[in-house]
């Protein structure tokens, strides 16, 4: 099975139309898995109750942002291994840094290509095929 | 279809939502509105959409967006205060961002003069030097990004692990249900290791056969969800005790349940650093991720039991507020065929009273079963077509910031009952009309700041727009407090145009309806915002094409109020069926206060063949319906008849005599407009129970005949259509 097959992702963003654009992304390169959350809390429930290996959250979102997101997860020992690339609106250099201080895996800034979309995972993940 | 496009189509839908969320919290803020949150969802509405048009190179959109949320990005961090000179220039901005959006999906070019304008006010707003271009991402450097190492892809196994506690009761087994196979059923999900629990099996002489006394702990291994556990023991569910928790990759996950845990908690550990955590944790968050909607259902219900076992089945329910997008040809469609059905089943209904089916019997029975349910089935897929009126009343903020601007005059528009719901077709028809009336409302009900203040109110001028349900119609008003009708005026106007003769005796009423009649329109010059060669006639038209109507108030000095009553559905009408000179007719039944049978002693004369009707105390018009519609040349005696006593929406009352009344139905609505013309008094068509044809009367248009200055028109109208 191609590495990207196996690799369970969590969308979290508030737009839907960044969930579908990272959606057909992912699945261009061939992830079979993807499940989405409309905010953070959402997220967190969601990485809690089935096995998620790459979360790909957007930063600004009602209720629990991504930088929350990613502490909750860093902070809970069953998820806190979960790769997570985090999305950022604005080239925000201060945002990225607090993000990496927190453990983020990468980054990726909207708008995005598939082919950085590929980069960003593959910084991750090493190669997908 | 591409799917880019698909997601195009999503991103436009989106912005509507954002724009209407940016507004509001505009405005909240505008009334004095300080929550972070509120600032925050404000940036986030230009945010998102500024991130949307950046994945479709919506350059124009992409630019203006920037400007704005960095003048947000302002206010956020407590740089800008948000005072009004700088909120009208952010509602402003709101109202331009509306239209780039809507340019960029129409694929048309947005007013640039106007956009460069706002772009110059933003940028005075922001941080000095602050670019139009999005700032560049090449030199950061490096970040030391946590590598994956600990990342466990390569044992997908221990992330996909679930342990499975199974306690049958004595009732699976006396069902016929049988634990092993059960087990066996998982091996199809994933490698398994089951453990027996044997600690409550009895000595062998205290042994209840039919006693459950055994356990397992099933660890299954592999690529199976929660979801398809659970299928697994789906209809045994009820029948015995069910864990299903993930074992996660650490030692110490296995052993608590992560099902459990209280997400609050774990974001409230969070909260003493500086980094922005959940402002208000739900206080009782479901403890399970929302789970498909779909697979709900099954466990909607658990018995009581159950309950302590496994806190993570019984708390699982659908999202709150879940929705679903569809196309409204399918809802339509669906309408459509319920339509049908509901004739269907009438004329069914028919044949079988014809065959001489007992009332009593089975077969009139089911048939009365059947139009109940028929019923609820149209009221349910109307309400699918339902929609609060708020997508029509948040457009009319800018609508008054604009007439506002133009005229000079400060204006506060008040808006009560958003959330009432009307079928999307009056929606959507209702904007138009409304728009108008709330320009008139400024443009001529308003009075300038300075007379406001001669006549001792506030300089602040009020419009009222609301909307609230009465007796299954909606009732939506347009209320000022300007001056009120200046009637002398009106009439005068009405004189010179020609309307009323110079002498006509008019109630204070009829001349306030003046305004409502063709070609009529009191500005004494034609303004940009509200004279358009359209008036209130229009207005009126659009309400009664709705089925509506339409009434006025006015008191002088305190201001005018336009009532408007819809009906909250155009596909069906609860109807009295009616036999006039042998046609059958339909009259709505929400315009009849009461049925009699004529005497001929209340029934007096007028001269012609104008008559009127002693009912109680007053004196009402009798029009006979067959001679309004041209059935008849002579008059129906009215002894022969039966009244049928009607209130139009201004209190004003007739009878309208007919030659039976054959029953009550509830009607499908067909237009006679799509399939034939506009008849004078007849508002629509239906089709009966025996497939033949009705008319459904248009009472208001029939009323008018019998008053009003526009009688004697109305009355020729009527004639040549007859």
């Amino acid at each position: 099975m191609p590495v990207a097959a196996s690799i369970h992702c969590l969308i979290v963003d508030d737009q839907q139309t960044i969930r579908s654009l990272v959606r057909s992304g992912l699945q261009e390169l061939g992830f079979r898995t993807t499940f989405e959350a409309n905010d953070g809390e959402e997220g967190l429930r969601q990485m809690l109750n089935r096995p998620i290996q790459l979360v790909i959250s957007d930063y600004n979102m009602p209720k629990l942002d991504g930088l929350g997101l990613l502490r909750a997860v860093r902070a809970h020992p069953p998820i806190q291994k979960t790769a997570f690339i985090m999305l950022t609106g604005r080239a925000d250099k201060d945002l990225v840094q607090r993000a990496v201080q927190f453990g983020v895996n990468n980054y990726l800034v909207k708008p995005f290509t598939v082919a950085t979309l590929r980069e960003k995972i593959e910084a991750v993940f090493g190669a997908l095929q | 279809m591409d799917p880019l496009e698909a997601i195009r189509g999503t991103f436009f839908q989106e912005c509507e939502e954002q724009l209407a969320e940016l507004e509001t919290g505009l405005l909240a803020m505008e009334n004095g509105d300080t929550d972070p949150e509120t600032i925050n969802a404000v940036f986030r509405a230009v945010h998102s959409i500024k991130g949307g048009a950046g994945a479709f190179s919506l350059e124009a959109l992409i630019r203006f967006a920037h400007v704005f949320e960095t003048a947000m990005d302002e206010m956020r961090s407590g740089r800008l205060a948000p005072t009004d000179e700088v909120l009208k220039t952010l509602l402003r901005a709101s109202d331009v961002l509306a239209d780039l959006v809507r340019a960029a999906r129409d694929g048309d070019t947005a007013d640039e003069a106007r956009s460069a304008a706002i772009v110059e006010e933003l940028k005075a707003l922001g941080p000095e030097g602050a670019s139009e271009e999005a700032e560049s991402e090449e030199d950061w450097g490096d970040f030391s990004f946590q590598p994956l190492s600990a990342v466990t892809l390569e044992t997908p196994a221990a992330a996909g692990a679930w342990q499975v506690r199974f306690r049958p009761r004595a009732d699976l087994y006396a069902k016929a249900n049988e634990s092993a196979l059960l087990l066996r059923e998982l091996t199809r999900l994933g490698e398994i290791v089951v453990e027996l629990d044997d600690s409550e099996l009895p000595d062998l002489e205290s042994l209840d056969p039919e006693a459950a006394h055994l356990a397992w702990t099933v660890t299954v291994t592999g690529d199976a969800d929660e979801a398809a556990i659970r299928e697994v023991f789906e209809f045994v569910d009820g029948d015995c005790e069910l864990e299903v928790t993930p074992v996660g990759g650490d030692a110490d996950a296995g052993t608590a349940p992560l099902g459990d845990l209280d997400i609050s908690a774990l974001l409230a550990e969070l909260q003493d650093s500086q980094v922005p955590v959940a402002p208000e944790p739900e206080p009782e968050p479901e403890p399970v991720a929302a789970a498909p909607v779909a697979t709900a259902p099954a466990r909607a219900a658990p018995p009581p039991t159950e309950a302590a076992a496994d806190p993570a089945a019984t708390h699982r329910k659908p999202e709150a507020g879940a929705t679903i997008r569809v196309d409204l040809e399918r809802v339509d469609r669906l309408i459509d065929l319920v339509g049908e059905l509901v004739i269907n089943q009438a004329m069914l209904s028919q044949r079988v009273m014809e065959a001489g089916f007992a009332r009593a019997s089975g077969v009139a029975m089911g048939l009365d079963e059947l139009e109940q349910l028929t019923r609820e089935i149209q009221d349910s897929v109307m309400a699918i077509r339902a929609q609060p009126v708020k997508s029509v009343f948040q457009r009319m903020p800018r609508l008054v910031r604009e007439v506002a601007a133009m005229t000079g005059k400060p204006v506060r528009l008040v808006t009560e009952g958003e959330g009432t719901e009307v079928d999307k077709t009056v929606i959507e028809r209702l904007a138009d009309p409304l728009t108008h009336m709330i320009r008139n409302a400024i443009d001529h009900g308003l009075e300038s700041p300075e007379k406001r203040a001669e006549a001792g109110k506030p300089a602040e001028g009020q419009v009222r727009l609301a909307a609230a349900h009465r007796s299954g119609r909606i009732v939506i008003e347009v209320a000022d407090d300007g001056a009120g009708i200046n009637r002398e005026r009106v009439k005068q106007i009405a004189v010179d145009k020609g309307l009323i003769a110079a002498d006509a005796p008019m109630s204070d009423e009829e001349i306030d309806n003046l305004i409502f009649m063709p070609g009529f329109s009191t500005a004494s010059e034609v303004s940009d915002i509200s004279g358009r060669g359209v008036g209130m006639d229009v207005v009126r038209r659009s309400i009664q094409a709705l089925g509506g109507r339409i009434a006025i108030s006015s008191r002088p000095g305190k201001g005018s109020t336009f009532t408007m009553s819809l009906p909250l559905t155009l596909a069906v009408l609860d109807g009295m069926v009616v036999s006039v000179e042998g046609q059958t007719l339909v009259a709505p039944i929400t315009a009849i206060v009461e049925t009699l049978l004529p005497k001929a002693s209340d029934v007096h004369s007028l001269g012609g063949h104008a008559r009127v009707i002693a009912i109680r105390d007053s004196y009402v018009p009798l029009i006979d319906v067959g001679m309004a519609l041209g059935y008849r040349a002579e008059p129906l005696a009215a002894t022969q008849g039966v009244a049928l006593l009607i209130e139009g929406e201004g209190g004003q009352r007739a009878a309208l005599l007919v030659d039976a009344i054959q029953g009550q139905r509830q009607v499908v609505i067909k237009s006679l407009e799509a399939n034939y013309r506009q008849v004078p008094g007849v508002a629509a068509a239906t089709i009966l129970g025996d497939g033949r044809v009705a008319l459904i009367l248009d009472i208001d248009t029939i009323v008018a005949v019998s008053r009003g200055a526009d009688s004697l028109r109305a009355e020729k109208r009527l004639a040549a259509t007859g």
